[in-house]
């Protein structure tokens, strides 16, 4: 494997609410080396889009970090002061949110979106210079440049959703955090879009850190992937291990939940029960009660996430 | 990458204004009449300023019999010292609009900044502040307009102020409560992920997307201050009683109604009820017209 650019460590993250303190990612420990992409995947509410903000330290209030650590480039994230920080955010880790549809300033054509970019990080770069990159970038996104000074409304979804993904790579962040990047598109412009976020991986080398419950999208995209339920991660593996052989029980439903062509109906089976109120977690594993092999261990201790012999790593009491 | 990137020149303020806009509907018919009469106006305003004879009569002098009907010596009578009204209206606007277009330059610059700080940063200063805000705004509006005024004393200046005030509010808590939703915006929050500054938000992701508001309002508080002008100067907290305004020939005219003389409050009261509707239309015309998102096809 090679360096890694971002290790998580044992991070929680808190959103204190009326009705009680939610705890929306428990103890994480992550690793996502250079090149690759790292799915994170989970239902809804599972806290992996939580975990992305954390990174990124934009979590909306009152959601906040209570514990760990998050080591990027050798300096702990959450020690930097807040101007630190911001110098970071879009160049050297950025985002693509969910929706395109309202994630471009609707007053800002997009040509001005991508000189902001890069001039706030670099402003040392004229209005033309910074310009002419935006045109080879917009180029390079299969969107031809005359339509460089449209504003957000005058392009499709996909078109927009290609812009983002301009605008994080405008200044070759090192890491690009994906949050749900399709989940709004339709097929053929998700079709359209996971090629070219693939091409443009491979092409420079990109780091991704995937986050989406879309099973498929991962499937298509990822190196290794990473099940996240109820704030914790649950399994950690190569993306051809984990779609073969499942380990977790909860990834076990997670991906015979998937529709497949090519099996017939009564083969989809849905997983029992609804994800556990985090405000009141049950004790032990927290997939107990949903889960068929449930043991009585499972129902007090909660099992840490460990290493397998084969290198994989999975939070379950089945393989003590 | 490829050189083979043509890269469109930049396209001039109107010709983003012009390009793809279609020049039909309601909002077109309203920006063009009310804008014609704001037009008429300031014109008139500025020319009468600047040329004292421009008007048939001098406006403060005898110019025929008192109460003589619309004739076509006198197209709008006389009241009753024998002044033209025409002549008086004409000059009338001068008053009527320095104090509209101050006062609610006043608001809007005391108004606008305050209240997108104030809604960008939130805490204990933006809770003081609308407290005050919302202190002023639950004042009834005229009263307190009048209760300024007659502290103030009269002028032109003083007058806009007293109106300005009652304003404020109105601009600050607009700006602040879009401040506060777009502030939510996923456009906002995808900024600054990618590390936009504070200030860059509120002046290129908020700002421009409170404008629109803004400049229906400015226009809206322009035809509410002509009224509020005119309610002053008719309850005698004008400029000066010699001086011709709008307000203070209604005040003077409303009695002779009863003896079947009309003219002296009807053509006072015509001016100020177009003039405030041009306003109004002209800000809500534009308003529709302003915002990009809407001329979507």
């Amino acid at each position: 494997m090679s360096e890694p650019v971002l290790q998580i460590r044992s991070l929680s993250v808190d959103y204190p609410t009326r009705a009680g303190l939610v705890r929306a990612a428990d103890d994480v420990n992550l690793t996502v080396f250079r090149g690759e992409v790292l799915g994170l995947v989970g239902e809804s509410g599972c806290g992996k889009s939580t975990l992305g903000m954390a990174i990124l330290r934009l979590l909306r209030p009152p959601g906040k970090i209570v514990g760990g650590e998050i080591v990027f480039d050798g300096n702990d994230l959450l020690k930097l002061d807040d101007e630190e920080m911001r110098q970071l955010r879009g160049a050297r880790i950025s985002m693509i949110f969910q929706d395109p549809m309202t994630c471009l300033n609707p007053l800002q054509r997009v040509s001005e979106h991508v000189v902001e970019t890069i001039r706030t990080h670099q402003p040392e770069v004229s209005e033309e210079e910074a310009r002419k990159q935006a045109a080879e970038l917009i180029d390079r996104l299969g969107i031809r440049t005359e339509r460089m000074d449209d504003y957000p409304h005058q392009l499709s979804g996909g078109m927009r959703q290609r812009v983002m993904i301009g605008l994080a790579l405008a200044l070759n962040a090192d890491l690009i955090i994906a949050d749900e990047p399709t989940t709004s598109l339709d097929v053929i412009v998700e079709a359209q879009f996971l090629d070219l976020l693939r091409d443009l991986q491979r092409q420079f080398n990109l780091t991704i850190m995937l986050i989406t419950h879309n099973i498929g999208v991962v499937a298509e995209l990822a190196d290794r992937v990473a099940v996240m339920y109820a704030g914790k991660l649950v399994e950690l593996a190569e993306v051809f291990p984990l779609f073969n052989d499942p380990l977790h029980p909860y990834t076990q439903g997670l991906l015979k939940s998937v529709p497949n062509i090519r099996l017939t109906e009564d083969h989809l089976q849905i997983m029992d029960g609804s994800p556990p109120d985090l405000i009141n977690p049950p004790p032990g594993c927290k997939f107990h009660p949903r889960c068929s092999h449930a043991m009585e261990r499972c129902r007090a201790e909660e099992p840490p996430l460990r290493k397998m012999q084969s290198g994989r790593w999975t939070a379950c009491w089945l393989f003590e | 990458m490829q050189s083979t990137a043509t890269i469109p020149e930049p396209t001039s303020l109107l010709g983003r204004f012009l390009r793809g806009r279609k020049w039909y509907g309601a909002e077109w018919y309203m920006t063009v009449i009310g804008g014609f009469i704001v037009v008429f106006i300031v014109i008139l305003t500025l020319i009468s300023f600047f040329t004292p004879g421009l008007s048939p009569y001098n406006p403060e002098k005898r110019a025929g019999e008192p109460f003589t009907p619309p004739s076509w010596a006198h197209i709008f009578g006389t009241d009753q010292l024998g002044r033209d009204i025409f002549s008086r209206i004409i000059y009338g606007a001068q008053i009527v609009l320095q104090v509209a277009l101050l006062s609610a330059v006043f608001s809007l610059v005391v108004g606008v900044p305050l209240g997108l700080v104030s809604g960008f940063l939130g805490g204990r200063m933006d809770r003081v502040l609308s407290l005050i805000m919302d202190s002023i705004y639950s004042f009834p509006g005229l009263i307190l307009a009048i209760a300024l005024a007659a502290l103030l004393g009269a002028g032109v200046l003083n007058m806009s102020i007293a109106i300005a005030v009652v304003y404020v509010p109105i601009f600050f808590r607009l700006v602040r409560g879009q401040v506060l939703s777009i502030k939510e915006e996923l456009y906002v929050e995808a900024a600054r992920s990618l590390g936009a500054r504070g200030w860059t938000i509120l002046w290129r992701y908020i700002f421009p997307n409170v404008i629109p508001s803004i400049v229906v309002v400015f226009s809206l508080n322009i035809a509410d201050a002509i009224i509020t002008e005119a309610g002053l100067a008719f309850i005698g907290l004008g400029v000066d009683p010699s001086r011709p305004d709008w307000g203070y020939d209604i005040y003077r005219g409303r009695s002779e109604l009863v003896g079947g003389r009309w003219w002296p409050v009807t053509f006072p009261g015509l001016a100020i009820a177009s003039v405030a509707l041009g306003f109004s239309m002209f800000g809500e015309g534009l308003s529709e017209i302003l915002n990009p998102r809407l001329t979507e096809s």
